[in-house]
């Protein structure tokens, strides 16, 4: 266990690295004012971001935004798992159910959110959008982990007269697992974005409207602070689920 | 628990199995006839790539003959499978890395949707050396040790029918003699209707009571030896002379088949 671990520690310190020169290297552009006035340095932004007059405004945006990212992610999350277990279950339906997922994903983001803009309350679709984007990647990934069991391990379950809703349940699923962390992960930013691109849309809340409000209006730190607090919210979720992948790898994996 | 009670018979009769492969049409097998008697242990060898393991599948009902009968007990094995009645294991050791040894025993039970008898789980553990390691993963054992746990899950449900291909085929040759041994011994006990595949011609002959030759592909039944050693068989068999007149013979049957290489 210890070449991996090594390896494990000498990626973390590249990814410390690279964050800690990403840091410094924003701070001096924006020190320089390489790239004028609408890019100000990080400190400034933090600055401006933990400024009691600001902190309130910017708190109740990202718990809005997170808020539905959180229930879009979970809708997108339940559809996607769902419609993959139908289309293991029922395979005349496999084929269709994946054509609908490719639709649903192929749609340009723009004419989504309009549409939903002009057709739903504001407040639903942030969600909506959010549940999308969630919606194919995790249909994606467990539509690959159902199919992740060896075939030693399906022959023994047949070879045991297993029913099909046994093998679901104690292999299928199981075997799934890896693959469906995995897409679950990545599908936690894409709901943050899809929460924010709603907003932008048609919320009157959130971290989106602040955004739009910010940039009209040429206040360029808070334009700034509000699009850090959605890139940390989503890195936050990532790293949560980095820790979930890994031990359900350690655990599931063949 | 010797006996015919439950004990059941396996027959193929003219089995083909043809399958399309990069469009053409693969024979695998032709012509195969073969019968396991109740109670006996029957030991399947030939070249590599002959179509053993498909004999074994044909009976496992994961596989349909493209002609031929296959039986077990007279039926279809597909029934005998519904009603759990089939012990295999295979090369690969399938136990679910998820699961405990206890736990990968216990599926026996849960896949037939039956409740797990604890006890016999515990004593099937103990019969394969492995009482210790009940609650260890099957990346803590090794392959040894996990192909023990996949005996013991292949007699939880006291089959009627034991199909084993190439088991011991993936370890190193000190290990696969414990396990031949430990093996004889299990099925001594109990006579259960066995079908081992296997490459290696002295685990046949030590286990069998009946060793079938087959040709290389289209696969057939060349040969049928009856194994004349009594039960059970120790290591000092393994010093016999005349265990080792007949492995030799039937080496020699097998490259007189020819074929390309034979293990």
């Amino acid at each position: 266990m210890s070449a991996p671990l090594r390896e494990r520690r000498t990626a973390a310190l590249a990814g410390a690295t690279g964050i800690v020169a990403f840091v410094l290297a924003w701070e001096a552009a924006g020190r320089a004012h390489a790239l004028g006035a609408s890019w100000p340095p990080l400190s400034d932004v933090v600055a401006y971001a933990a400024d009691r007059q600001h902190r309130g405004l910017l708190a109740a945006a990202l718990a809005v935004t997170a808020r539905e990212a959180l229930i879009g992610y979970v809708a997108g999350a339940l559809a996607g798992t769902l419609l993959a277990a139908l289309a293991l279950l029922v395979p005349p339906a496999a084929p269709g159910l994946e054509r609908f997922a490719a639709v649903v994903n192929g749609v340009p983001i723009i004419a989504v959110g309009s549409i939903c803009a002009v057709t739903f309350p504001p407040a639903v679709n942030p969600v909506l959008v959010a549940a999308l984007g969630t919606f194919f990647l995790v249909f994606v990934a467990a539509t690959a982990g159902f199919a992740a069991a060896p075939r030693a391990h399906r022959e023994l379950f047949a070879a045991l007269g297993a029913s099909r809703a046994t093998t679901f349940a104690r292999l299928a699923i199981p075997a799934a697992l890896p693959a469906l962390v995995d897409g679950l992960r990545f599908a936690a930013p894409v709901a943050v974005v899809g929460a924010i691109i709603g907003e932008w849309f048609a919320g009157d809340r959130g971290l989106g409207p602040l955004l739009v409000n910010a940039m009209q209006n040429y206040q360029i730190a808070l334009l700034w602070a509000a699009a850090l607090l959605g890139a940390l919210l989503s890195a936050l979720a990532y790293g949560v689920l980095g820790v979930v992948r890994g031990a359900a790898a350690r655990r599931f994996a063949p | 628990m010797r006996g015919p009670d439950g004990a059941l018979d396996v027959a193929l009769r003219g089995v083909r199995v043809e399958f399309a492969a990069r469009g053409t049409v693969v024979r695998a097998l032709d012509g195969v006839d073969l019968a396991l008697a109740p109670c006996s242990f029957t030991a399947l060898i030939g070249p590599s790539g002959c179509g053993k393991s498909t004999v074994l599948r044909l009976i496992a009902g994961l596989l349909k003959p493209s002609s031929g009968v296959v039986l077990a007990g007279g039926d279809d094995p597909a029934r005998i499978v519904a009603r759990h009645r089939l012990g295999i294991a295979f090369q690969d050791d399938a136990l679910l890395p998820w699961l405990t040894a206890r736990d990968n025993v216990a599926l026996a039970f849960r896949a037939a949707g039956r409740a797990v008898d604890a006890a016999r789980v515990d004593a099937l553990l103990a019969l394969v050396g492995l009482g210790a390691f009940a609650r260890a993963f099957p990346r803590e054992l090794s392959g040894g040790m996990r192909q023990r746990v996949a005996i013991a899950r292949a007699l939880a449900l006291e089959p009627a029918l034991l199909l084993l291909d190439e088991p011991f085929g993936a370890l190193d040759a000190v290990t696969r003699r414990h396990l031949n041994l430990e093996l004889q011994r299990l099925w001594s006990e109990r006579a259960i209707t066995t079908l081992l595949v296997t490459h290696a011609v002295e685990e046949a002959v030590f286990l069998a009571d009946r060793v079938a030759v087959m040709s290389p592909r289209p696969g057939r039944i060349r040969r049928l030896v009856e194994v004349p050693f009594g039960r059970p068989r120790s290591r000092a068999l393994l010093a016999d002379p005349a265990f080792h007149a007949l492995v030799d013979e039937l080496t020699d049957a097998l490259d007189a088949l020819g074929g390309g290489e034979v293990r």
